[in-house]
């Protein structure tokens, strides 16, 4: 029974599979997914231990628009982690073919310094198992821009995100 | 191994670039316009544009890229650069070379004129698209056509094909060839900009006289320091910017006996081409090659933010409109000019309060024009200029995202976190229930200062009547303009943050209205003007007051904790984690946010691209806005034409003693521009009754104390039906009335008010001024005056400057290769040539000219150096030839007149390759 707690504690705070940002020679941005034999990541891969989904560059996302500035600028303040999602959300967000990824080493960061330590804070609080890069999926507008930010991936899981629109009074905090 | 696997990729690359080329160049004729000419010009098509690029985004991304990737940064960001340029001006060339041979059609700018024929799909398409709003038909279509114009299809073919997309059949819809000169290269010619020099005089100067002309012979003479080809990228040593002159030579203005061309099919030619260029960018195949290797990641560049198109010289490259985006749009300027960093503070274009785009063209209707207003010259090169200009704009736009960004965060929480009910109640507790309850508590001396900048600040902001954004908020509140820039990060529709500010500043006013006053702001009450938020100090007391709101509040965060904050706020301490400190700077903050609002949405046009094509501000000719706005007319010194004008008083200013005290221009409606003919006749002056006079007066002695001195008839009117009769003047009028039945005034002069009357009249106050008189008062006065002077001193330059003779159009055109050829046939410009150059024509010797015009049109260039003989052979240097061309000429000369005739010209072999 303590083994089954064990395993199953270890089975929630570790998510099986990797995802990075890769770049190509041809400036194409891919997400790279290591399964370390989870299931659903090998059937995504189509029986592969590891597989790529092309990503297209969204429109408008190299530069400093209003929704890239809001982005980093608010990413861990109101831009933050709630429910955990199931594993399945992240494999149907990547099928949908319709989100945009970024981390603290994004290329599409022209606001702030490249990987800055203020930064990589930032996304890393969107984590609590100390997540080196962790992955912000963002949905896409009708026009193909950087749309409302959805989930975040951190090595324990899969995290709906949020924006914030509520904060409680300094009297409702007493 | 490394280096062979460069080499390779080089090579590679090479030839997948190979198939697109930027265009040549070529030098093109100097349009000079006076003020008058260069006002009717702008109504029409330009033929020659600038260019301009900035590729700091490009670069920045492909830098990160390169670490990314553990690249050669340095390398890799170098060739990024290149490809970046490379693919602008490659593209604009496949989109020029396409329109003019039919392979690709021309899109109408204008779908509502009537004129020409207008394709049926392409006009519902262009009628759904609203502005700021994402239009997916639009790009369906530009799909469609440029599927057709990129197959490998003759001309006729794709005709055939575009009309099943659209019916595309008239010649209204395309470029050809009876729109140029006969055999004419229909070439688009592009050059790098190295230099501003005298080969752009036509925006330095409107006359050129003699000295001007020896200038533009001598940088003819030095021109490979002034550009370089569009591809040599080596000479393009800026890496954030480049600067290119592009020219649309040889087409025809007109044909003789039919209807006018390019006037017809200029502007459609723009605006397709910055249609096709911001589609193609990110949608074609072409651009794949041409970017290679970065294609995939400049499509996710904001092409509109990189690149402009503007017009060289007075002309336009899209038609004259009078709105409020065309407006914005163009003042743009202000980012180009030398001072802009020590004026920013000034400009309406970056006050947190401002007046809106129409602003300039009230206060400034007759400005300098072709007189290097854009401080081109103080800069060492193009790039510089362009580096600068495009700071300032990039600085500015980042500092209005902020703004916006804190206003959409502000109101996302605030309508939340606290509703309206709960804020007033809120405020009421923070001034000890004197606000809304009418308790007769005490206030501290900090809490009446406070208590008087909350009154203050939404009295002046939200009163019913006098609020200079009121009006313009319920207009904005149904545009989709800032919803559509901020719908990705805002939980609030702008229509509820402006619902949300309405009802808590009717609350907030109404209170402040019932308050008494004299029992808070006693004699001994000492206002702290530091206090007052940022907004209202640049605007009230106009920056002479510098605003402490910020470290008054972190002051009192040291001792308080804040209403509504941020979780971070607990261990950063940082004012930017906190949304509101207290309830009063919740309500005064609303004021703020709205206004930044408020601000986007005025100049949206210049700061964002609202439509899905590149900009083209009418850089070089301000008059552009002010012809198509009728606020200065062409033809007025030609036609005597009489005229008055509104003076507009604005918000120009209130009592430093009397909360809220606002007089304005009660005719001026927000966004309103208009002709002189159609402008009010005078101006009004309205004051909130509800003030007592003597702080009135104290207000208005302040304002128009310097106009004390300046010849003024005061006359009083008491005619209630019609109380702003009395000023139907000539020249200048200042008036102040009132009409209300109850709470009359009695306005003597500026200085003299008498006692209220209690009775229904109306009483005027009005003060004419003669603008011969005022001048000498006016060029005395000092600076430190009101801003009713410097709106009177606009109008007395107004007058100053209609009295110029520029105001009657003028023209004249020089071809660069005529001064030099003279300069160099002669050894300097004869006076005798000047007005012949100015005609734009040739003035060399008949033989000279000759061989000018014959070797102009097979090889193009100039000629460096006559050594002709008046009988028999001779030669000439031409710039495209290192070796001398021979000739063999025969002079005939009368009393009158000489002839020549070229009997032969040897081209040496070794230039046989740059004939046309």
């Amino acid at each position: 029974m303590k083994f089954l707690i064990i395993s199953l504690f270890l089975n929630l705070s570790t998510f099986a599979f990797q995802v990075e940002t890769i770049w190509t020679e041809k400036a194409e941005k891919k997400l790279s997914l290591t399964c370390e034999s989870d299931e659903q990541c090998v059937r995504f891969c189509k029986d592969q231990e590891a597989c790529t989904v092309t990503e297209d560059v969204c429109k408008n996302c190299v530069g400093t628009s209003l929704a890239m500035t809001f982005a980093f600028k608010e990413m861990g303040r109101t831009l933050v982690a709630s429910d955990k999602l199931d594993d399945y959300a992240f494999f149907d967000l990547l099928k949908g073919n319709s989100f945009v990824s970024i981390t603290s080493r994004s290329i599409y960061n022209l606001v702030e310094r490249f990987d800055s330590s203020s930064l990589k804070q930032k996304f890393r609080s969107l984590c609590a198992d100390d997540t080196r890069y962790p992955v912000v999926f963002f949905g896409k507008t009708a026009g193909g821009e950087l749309g409302r930010v959805q989930a975040v991936w951190c090595e324990s899981g899969f995290y709906e995100m949020i924006q914030l629109d509520y904060l409680p009074t300094e009297d409702q905090l007493d | 191994m490394k280096y062979l696997a460069s080499f390779i990729f080089i090579l590679l690359c090479s030839s997948i670039w190979g198939s697109f080329e930027a265009p040549r160049f070529e030098l093109q004729k100097l349009d000079f316009s006076n003020r008058a000419k260069c006002a009717l010009e702008s109504q029409k098509p330009a033929k020659s544009a600038f260019l301009l690029v900035s590729n700091v985004d490009a670069a920045k991304a492909v830098y990160r890229l390169a670490k990314f990737r553990g690249d050669d940064v340095e390398e890799t960001t170098k060739l990024g650069i290149e490809r970046f340029r490379f693919s602008i001006v490659s593209l604009i060339n496949l989109i020029h070379n396409r329109l003019v041979s039919r392979q690709l059609p021309l899109l109408p700018s204008d779908i509502t004129s009537g004129e020409g024929h207008i394709p049926g799909r392409y006009k519902n398409v262009m009628s759904q698209c609203k502005q700021g709003e994402y239009c997916e038909a639009l790009d369906e279509y530009l799909q469609d056509i440029w599927t057709i114009a990129s197959q490998k299809w003759s001309p006729g073919t794709k005709y055939l094909e575009f009309f099943k997309v659209d019916n595309y059949h008239s010649e209204d819809n395309y470029l050809s060839d009876k729109d140029y000169l006969k055999d004419a290269n229909k070439e688009l010619t592009c050059a790098y900009l190295k230099k501003f020099s005298p080969l752009q005089a036509n925006l330095f100067g409107t006359k050129p006289d003699k000295g001007a002309l020896e200038m533009i012979a001598d940088a003819v003479a030095s021109k490979d320091s002034k550009f370089a080809h569009c591809e040599d990228f080596d000479s393009q040593e800026n890496l954030q910017v480049a600067a290119y002159e592009l020219n649309l030579p040889d087409l025809k203005e007109k044909k003789l006996f039919r209807k006018e061309t390019w006037v017809n099919k200029g502007f459609d030619y723009w605006h397709s081409l910055r249609l096709y260029l911001s589609f193609a960018f990110r949608f074609a195949p072409e651009m794949e090659k041409m970017a290679f290797p970065f294609g995939p990641l400049f499509k996710g560049i904001t092409l509109e933010e990189s690149v402009m198109l503007v017009p060289n010289g007075c002309r336009s490259l899209s038609p004259a409109k009078c709105d409020g985006d065309r407006l914005a749009l163009n003042s743009i300027r202000e980012f180009a000019k030398e001072d802009f960093k020590k004026e920013a503070l000034e400009l309406d274009i970056l006050s947190e309060a401002p007046n809106g785009p129409d602003d300039d063209l009230v206060n400034d209707m007759i400005p300098s024009v072709n007189v290097d207003e854009l401080d081109l010259a103080a800069h060492r090169s193009a790039s510089d200029w362009l580096e600068s200009f495009s700071g300032n704009l990039s600085q500015s736009r980042a500092l209005i995202k902020k703004r916006l960004i804190k206003a959409v965060n502000l109101f996302n929480f605030v309508t939340t976190s606290i509703p309206v009910e709960s804020l007033l109640k809120r405020l009421d507790q923070q001034f000890k229930g004197k606000l809304l309850s009418g308790k007769n508590s005490t206030l501290s001396l900090q809490e009446k200062n406070d208590l008087y900048y909350l009154c203050s600040e939404f009295s002046f902001a939200q009163h019913e009547k006098w609020s200079f954004i009121r009006k313009n908020l319920e207009i904005l509140s149904k545009s989709k303009v800032v919803e559509g820039l901020t719908s990705s990060i805002s939980n609030v529709s702008t229509e509820e943050s402006f619902k949300y500010f309405m009802t808590l500043g009717d609350a907030v006013n109404s209170a402040c209205y019932s308050l008494k006053q004299h029992d808070i702001w006693d004699e001994d009450f000492d206002l702290d003007k530091e206090g007052f938020i940022p907004w209202y100090t640049a605007k009230i007391y106009e920056n002479k007051v510098k605003s402490k709101y910020d470290e008054r509040l972190e002051e009192y965060l040291k001792s308080n904790k804040p209403l509504l904050a941020f979780p971070q706020y607990s261990a950063s301490k940082n004012i930017d984690d906190v949304i509101c400190a207290n309830a009063s700077d919740c309500a005064r903050k609303t004021i703020e946010a709205t206004l930044s609002l408020y601000s986007a949405t005025q100049y949206a046009s210049t700061f964002w691209s609202l439509e899905q094509k590149v900009k083209s501000p009418d850089l070089f000719n301000p008059y552009a806005e002010r012809t198509a706005c009728k606020v200065y007319d062409p033809w007025f010194k030609t036609r005597s034409t009489l005229f008055s004008f509104l003076w507009d008083m604005g918000q120009t200013a209130a009592s430093a003693f009397v909360p809220g005290m606002i007089y304005t221009s009660a005719e001026l409606q927000p966004r309103m521009v208009t002709s002189f003919n159609e402008l009010v006749k005078d101006g009004k002056i309205e004051y909130d009754v509800r003030y007592k006079k003597e702080k009135i007066l104290t207000a208005i002695t302040a304002d128009f104390g310097p106009l004390t001195g300046v010849p003024c008839a005061v006359s009083l009117n008491r005619n209630p039906n019609n109380p702003y009769s009395v000023m139907r003047f000539t020249g200048i009028s200042v008036g102040a009335c009132n009409s209300e039945t109850d709470h009359d005034l009695n306005v003597y002069s500026a200085s003299d008010i008498g006692p209220n009357n209690q009775t229904g009249h109306s009483e005027c106050l009005s003060c004419r001024l003669n603008f011969e008189s005022m001048s000498g008062v006016v060029a005395h006065a000092t600076q430190n005056v009101g801003p009713v002077f410097f709106l009177v001193r606009g109008l007395y330059n107004l007058y100053k400057s209609l009295k110029d003779p520029y105001n009657i159009p003028r023209s004249w055109e020089v071809h660069p290769y005529d001064a030099y050829e003279t300069k160099a046939l002669y050894g300097e410009i004869p006076k005798s040539c000047v007005k012949q150059l100015r005609k734009g024509k040739s003035c060399l010797s008949s033989c000279a000219e000759k061989v000018s015009e014959k070797l102009r049109a097979i090889i193009g260039g100039h000629v460096e150096e006559f050594n002709l003989s008046t009988y028999g052979k001779g030669s000439v240097k031409h710039s495209s030839c290192s070796e001398p061309i021979i000739t063999e000429t025969y002079e005939s000369s009368s009393d009158t007149s000489s002839s020549c005739r070229l009997k032969k010209m040897i081209i040496p072999g070794k230039c046989k390759g740059m004939l046309k």
